[in-house]
């Protein structure tokens, strides 16, 4: 059964014999009995047959180079199944996450971070027992610790916080720092130790 | 092979399904015993809707697309078998070629007017009698919903409801532009 149709498309499903049929049936007791809807149906058929008449002249003869035109499509549907057959063929290949090359240079790359992993912590212990030591400038100690030993020793420290990470070169400034203010420090208290009225035994005295 | 002998011993042509079977397996020899077959009407039928110079390279299109979608195909499925099949294929290279020239159209539409009257159609050649390049002149000015539908019809041979399912429109649509294109043609041939 198919959907309700009007009345041309009716004839025209009749004509091309493919109304169901009970429609057919139905369709031919009607033509029977209308004249003018028997009338449609034959200016439809006349239609019909002169459409199908004009294009069976247009199409009389045949399209010429079909060997060469069949020749180059079918060359061309081999072309693009061996395409196809080569894309299958590296499909598997494709299942890899990452292609072999990598696979050493990953390795590499992981050494190399262990080793700047560990080569960064290595001198942040010096730093922390550096900053640990007493700089202020009310305690004795200064006195001791700017003997030109501990200068060598800031020096080398210096150097060795050179091309350091960011960290580590706040701390280098923060040592810097400390060993100018030590500095600083330490110069009076040599002028004063090398004064005479300094170590005066008054000055003993008071202290 | 095209042919296989029967149990007669009279030789039968090998149906398109089986063909196509043969495809679907890799036997491009199928494809190509295919692509002869329905050289005729399909080159006919682009060249009805699309001219000429473009069906060529539209049927080169619908036979790769053939190819690649060949093992989809299954007759059972396929409402009629292989050649509503093929036109299907063939008819929705067709729409996305109209797509694209409708971009173009516009670009192109002066050139192409100097080329017309410079040169007569690739087809006039072919179609030669005065009746026939009527006829080619009439086909090509109806409008392209009823220039398909009636080609399609004539060519494919699709029953009216597959057509109408194929285009995506009402069945009594399809009718009813297939009426018009056809007293459209009638009127232009006067």
């Amino acid at each position: 059964m198919v959907e309700q149709l009007d009345q041309t498309s009716e004839l025209l499903m009749y004509l091309a014999g493919e109304l169901p049929h009970r429609q057919s049936m139905a369709l031919e007791k009607r033509l029977a009995a209308d004249s003018a809807l028997a009338r449609e149906l034959e200016t439809l058929r006349e239609l019909q047959s002169d459409f199908d008449a004009q294009m069976q002249a247009l199409d009389g003869k045949r399209i010429p180079g079909q060997a060469m035109a069949v020749a180059r499509i079918s060359r061309a549907m081999r072309m693009h199944g061996v395409g196809q057959e080569a894309d299958e063929t590296l499909a598997p290949r494709r299942v890899l996450h990452m292609p072999a090359w990598a696979y050493p240079i990953a390795a590499a790359a992981a050494v190399v971070l262990i080793y700047v992993g560990w080569w960064a912590h290595q001198p942040a212990a010096h730093v922390t027992s550096v900053v640990q030591l007493p700089v202020s400038a009310n305690s004795a100690a200064p006195v001791k610790t700017s003997s030109d030993q501990e200068q060598v020793m800031f020096a080398e420290l210096a150097e060795s916080f050179r091309n350091h990470n960011p960290t580590q070169r706040r701390s280098l400034d923060s040592l810097s720092h400390a060993e100018s203010e030590l500095a600083t420090l330490a110069s009076p208290t040599r002028e004063s130790l090398d004064d005479p009225f300094i170590n005066s035994p008054i000055l003993d005295n008071e202290e | 092979m095209p042919v296989s002998e029967t149990q007669s011993g009279t030789p039968a042509i090998e149906s398109d399904e089986s063909l196509m079977r043969r495809l679907q397996q890799g036997d491009t020899a199928a494809g190509e015993l295919l692509v002869e077959r329905y050289f005729q009407p399909l080159m006919r039928y682009l060249m009805r809707l699309a001219g000429n110079q473009m069906a060529d390279e539209l049927l080169q299109q619908t036979w790769l697309s053939v190819l690649d979608n060949a093992a989809k195909f299954d007759p059972r499925s396929a409402g009629g078998g292989f050649k509503p099949w093929l036109f299907r294929i063939a008819t929705n290279k067709v729409n996305d070629h109209w797509r694209s020239r409708g971009r173009e159209r516009s670009a192109k539409e002066g050139l192409q007017r100097i080329a017309d009257d410079e040169m007569p159609h690739a087809g006039f050649r072919l179609e030669g009698t005065e009746q026939q390049l009527r006829l080619v002149k009439a086909i090509e000015q109806l409008p392209e919903n009823q220039k398909q539908v009636l080609m399609l019809r004539y060519y494919s041979g699709m029953k009216f409801v597959e057509i109408a399912e194929l285009l995506g429109c009402p069945l009594n649509t399809a009718l009813g532009r297939v009426h018009k294109a056809m007293i459209r043609l009638k009127e232009l041939m006067k």
